[in-house]
């Protein structure tokens, strides 16, 4: 297993006549660490007072979230600096000050200099990952309207 | 053909679409970031019932879909789908599509 799709259908990849126990909120931690761009929030963590960073709340059984970073990974490189957390990780998970919450993954604040500048949930998250990442809107639209058909 | 899918994101044309009871509030948007009303308006049907207690009887679906959802889980975002209901509501035969791969065929 090489990229967060492949980490989505880490549930519903067969072996031999059953499948595997949901091991994804487990197996997400190395994952991103295996990443090029992506870094692991961690509870302790501070914002850094300088610079952008995007964080970004993902649901591992969630093949939208998860095909969005791969989608990140792909992307052109930029200053931005991405972290990325499990939504469920933790009872009770603990997100960073501003990080909005809502009906619908991915979680997303944007801040500049410590300053925090947009916050977004759910669809709207995921536009306002790809305005950031440099990602064209189609390129998102196209990437998840085919997930279910990749096995 | 009775047809179900349980939550998640994305509806199925043609198919049941169930939803819990946080969609049922004026604020909530699906996925597409349609309303509710919106997404009735463009043909699509829904039920509302929690996960835990499928307004439906036992064995009357032939297909039950879930798509980007947990499963068996108390995610942040609400109780997840669970394996028992699923299991309960299929007919003998009926078929349970996760993610889009066969993953359930009740005996």
């Amino acid at each position: 297993m090489n990229t967060f799709h492949d980490l989505f259908r880490q549930a519903t990849q067969r072996v031999g006549d059953t499948f595997p126990p949901d091991r994804r909120g487990e197996l997400f931690p190395g994952f991103v660490a295996r990443s090029r761009k992506l870094h692991l929030w961690l509870p302790e963590q501070r914002l850094p007072d300088k610079g952008e960073v995007l964080i970004i709340g993902v649901a591992t059984w969630s093949g939208y979230d998860l095909n969005l970073l791969d989608l990140i990974e792909e992307s052109p490189d930029n200053a931005v600096r991405i972290e990325v957390l499990d939504v469920d990780a933790g009872s009770p998970p603990q997100y960073p000050k501003g990080l909005p919450t809502g009906t619908h993954t991915p979680f997303v604040g944007h801040w500049v200099d410590g300053k925090l500048v947009g916050t977004a949930c759910g669809f709207e998250g995921r536009a306002l990952i790809a305005h950031v990442c440099g990602l064209s809107a189609e390129e998102v639209s196209i990437r998840i309207s085919s997930i279910l058909k990749r096995l | 053909m009775f047809a179900i899918n349980l939550g998640g994101e994305g509806e199925i044309p043609g198919v049941l679409n169930q939803q819990p009871m946080g969609s049922a509030k004026a604020n909530w948007m699906a996925g597409s970031k349609k309303s509710l009303v919106e997404l009735i308006a463009d043909g699509h049907q829904f039920m509302i019932c929690p996960n835990e207690a499928l307004a439906l009887p036992n064995g009357c679906v032939d297909v039950v879909y879930t798509n980007h959802v947990p499963v068996d889980k108390n995610s942040t975002l609400g109780l997840g789908v669970q394996t028992s209901e699923v299991e309960r509501i299929l007919k003998s035969g009926g078929e349970w599509i996760r993610d889009g791969v066969p993953f359930f065929k009740k005996p």
